[in-house]
């Protein structure tokens, strides 16, 4: 279980906040997204959490234990960190890089080989890193980020989608905080979600929730108007309702999709600001 | 350990496919092929001196003193017989002076002395007076001295001395080794360092139980090893093993006080190309000693504290031993305290400032 309390974080160390009064806490097993669009804090709280940056103000405790100074190597070596960017070592193959990797660890580590198959580079293992694309580079930083924790009974041809691997990481228990601005990954895969904008968390809760408390149900109808194909989308409630069903009967309906509203128009609404 | 050598495995292999390693070694055999088989042990340039000697006396008295035929048919000295000679040979050899001898009526000397239009004053008068010197003893206000005395006179330069007997490509040693191996340790750290964090994977590092210590550790190592190796290459071809151990600890010492200093500019700066200012300003400062080693006159006691004058100074007394082995070791325990302080504060800023990026 992860814990934060009131955490405050200044670069220039003066009242200019990049995190500001920060809490929130993760169960033990918990999938828990952090979202905001660039620069709303994201990246800082994360760096405080994983040791990154000096917990300058406020509480982080792991499983009832408070941080204390800078992490110690036992921490290290119990988490694992996958970035955004694609930070390996280009001159090395996916191998080499998991490889020289894994011995910085203490105590048994996955087998790499094994890793690169799960997120589906067990072909190009033995190539330059610098060759691979972008999304293959971050799936070798993603297996990175595992290669301390060794996954049990997965089938590494069977896995090869990242979000079957957290998925599988959290059901044996693993606690896992992503921080994204990809609302539909988020929504997907997490268990609650939190926003943040301007260092400051607006709201903490389940993609459902958030979507029942603050969204409406919808219908999109396509229609023929003139030989012309339009669109129209209206609310599934109250005066909504009535509108839609005078629409239906005065127009040549061809298509309707009823809809839950993203979470990115939640965050929208509740943000008053997009995600990019 | 286990850690460390496995980052220094990772370095060592980066460096190899960087091609960092191969070139500094390539560059290395590229200069000491240099030095062994294209610059001159001996660079000096025979000067040229036409001489006009009207009174025959300077031609007497080099021909009676000279030890030896070689000596008489002294190369670069053309005996002339008119002015006109003298000035055309001179516009012929830009390196060429000219000196006319002429009896007065009174039985005095006059003696000119031509030079190009870009010879220094300083020299003119130095040769001025040791012209008037010279014919004070040829021909003195009191008559002449016995013929003794002009045997016994030896004229040398006072610019000569040991120094100049030393090869010219030895006497370069020093400097390129300060320069291509000891000076390395700085550049090579802020690019080493700049690379991983521009790369950031020093951010996948930080989140690993490897601490910046090592980090910076290994990269010490690399940068030593490939000091060796290129010292190494340079100097066992140009002075085999004489005085191996002792350069080599003189090396090793300034590698790691040129990687300390890299380190805070790397942690200072997070491109190599922010702190080229820097490198650039810090190469120079730690080159001015060079300027004291091939000019003795230009020895400032500030100078001293420039670490590399240690370095330079105590390389040259490994190398040219003239009962100055105390400079080696003086030198050696200069660097090795200024070592102490900079690896040790490196590594205290390095580790603060890299804590600022998340």
């Amino acid at each position: 279980m992860i814990e934060v309390k009131n955490i405050y974080h200044s670069y220039k160390k003066n009242d200019e906040y990049a995190v500001n009064d920060v809490s929130f806490t993760i169960e033990k097993g918990e999938i828990f997204g952090f979202l905001g669009p660039s620069g709303a804090g994201k990246t800082t709280t994360q760096g405080v959490l994983v040791g990154l940056l000096d917990l300058q103000q406020g509480d982080v405790s792991i499983d009832g234990k408070p941080r204390e100074g800078r992490p110690d190597k036992a921490f290290f070596n119990r988490i694992g960190v996958g970035f955004e960017i694609p930070n390996v070592y280009k001159k090395l193959t996916g191998l080499d890089n998991l490889k020289f990797h894994a011995k910085l660890y203490n105590g048994a580590t996955e087998d790499a080989m094994k890793v690169l198959e799960m997120v589906g580079l067990g072909e190009e293992a033995k190539k330059k890193a610098g060759d691979y694309s972008k999304g293959m580079m971050q799936r070798l930083g993603f297996a990175r980020s595992m290669i301390n924790k060794p996954t049990m009974g997965m089938d590494p041809n069977a896995a090869n989608s990242i979000k079957n691997i957290i998925r599988k990481k959290q059901a044996e228990g693993t606690t896992i905080f992503l921080t994204t601005h990809n609302m539909f990954v988020a929504d997907e895969l997490c268990d609650r979600v939190a926003f943040i904008v301007d260092g400051k968390i607006v709201t903490v809760d389940t993609p459902k929730n958030l979507k029942l408390k603050y969204g409406q149900a919808q219908v999109t109808v396509e229609y023929t108007d003139s030989g012309e194909l339009k669109s129209e989308t209206f609310g599934m409630t109250g005066k909504d309702k009535e509108l839609l069903l005078k629409f239906l009967a005065d127009h040549d309906i061809k298509t309707m999709h009823s809809g839950e509203p993203t979470l990115e128009e939640i965050f929208i609404k509740l943000t008053g600001r997009g995600l990019e | 350990m286990k850690r460390i050598g496995n980052l220094f495995k990772k370095d060592i292999i980066l460096g190899i496919k960087d091609v960092f390693i191969l070139l500094e070694l390539g560059f290395a055999v590229f200069i000491v092929l240099l030095l062994l088989f294209v610059i001159p042990e001996n660079i000096e340039k025979d000067k040229t001196a036409y001489i006009y000697d009207a009174t025959t006396l300077v031609k007497n008295f080099v021909h009676s003193t000279a030890e030896s035929a070689e000596a008489q048919s002294r190369k670069g000295s053309y005996y002339v017989d008119s002015r006109e000679e003298v000035i055309k040979g001179m516009e012929e050899d830009e390196l060429a002076v000219g000196l006319i001898i002429t009896e007065k009526k009174n039985g005095t000397y006059r003696v000119e002395f031509l030079t190009q239009p870009y010879t220094k004053n300083s020299i003119v008068q130095d040769v001025e007076v040791e012209m008037e010197d010279l014919m004070s003893i040829l021909k003195p206000q009191g008559g002449i001295y016995p013929p003794d005395v002009y045997k016994s006179v030896k004229v040398n330069s006072l610019q000569q001395g040991l120094r100049d007997e030393l090869p010219f490509n030895l006497r370069l040693l020093p400097t390129i080794l300060m320069y291509m191996v000891g000076i390395l340790g700085l550049f090579a750290m802020v690019s080493l360092i700049g690379q991983e964090r521009s790369d950031a994977t020093i951010r996948a590092l930080r989140v690993s139980p490897a601490s910046m210590w090592e980090f910076l550790i290994s990269k010490h190592l690399l940068l030593l090893a490939t000091g060796f190796a290129t010292f190494s290459i340079l100097y066992l071809p140009m002075m085999g093993f004489g005085g191996y151990p002792e350069a080599l600890l003189l090396i090793i010492l300034t590698i790691l006080m040129g990687s300390s200093i890299g380190a805070i500019l790397g942690g200072l700066f997070d491109n190599p190309i922010g702190a080229i200012l820097w490198v650039l300003l810090l190469m120079i400062v730690l080159s001015l000693p060079a300027i004291s080693l091939f000019s003795p006159s230009f020895s400032p006691q500030w100078l001293k504290l420039i670490p590399s004058y240690h370095t330079l100074f105590g390389l040259d007394a490994v190398m040219f031993p003239d009962n100055n082995r105390h400079i080696i070791w003086q030198g050696v325990s200069i660097l090795a305290v200024i070592d102490v302080v900079l690896f040790a504060l490196s590594g205290l800023i390095f580790n603060k400032l890299i804590r600022k990026e998340a």
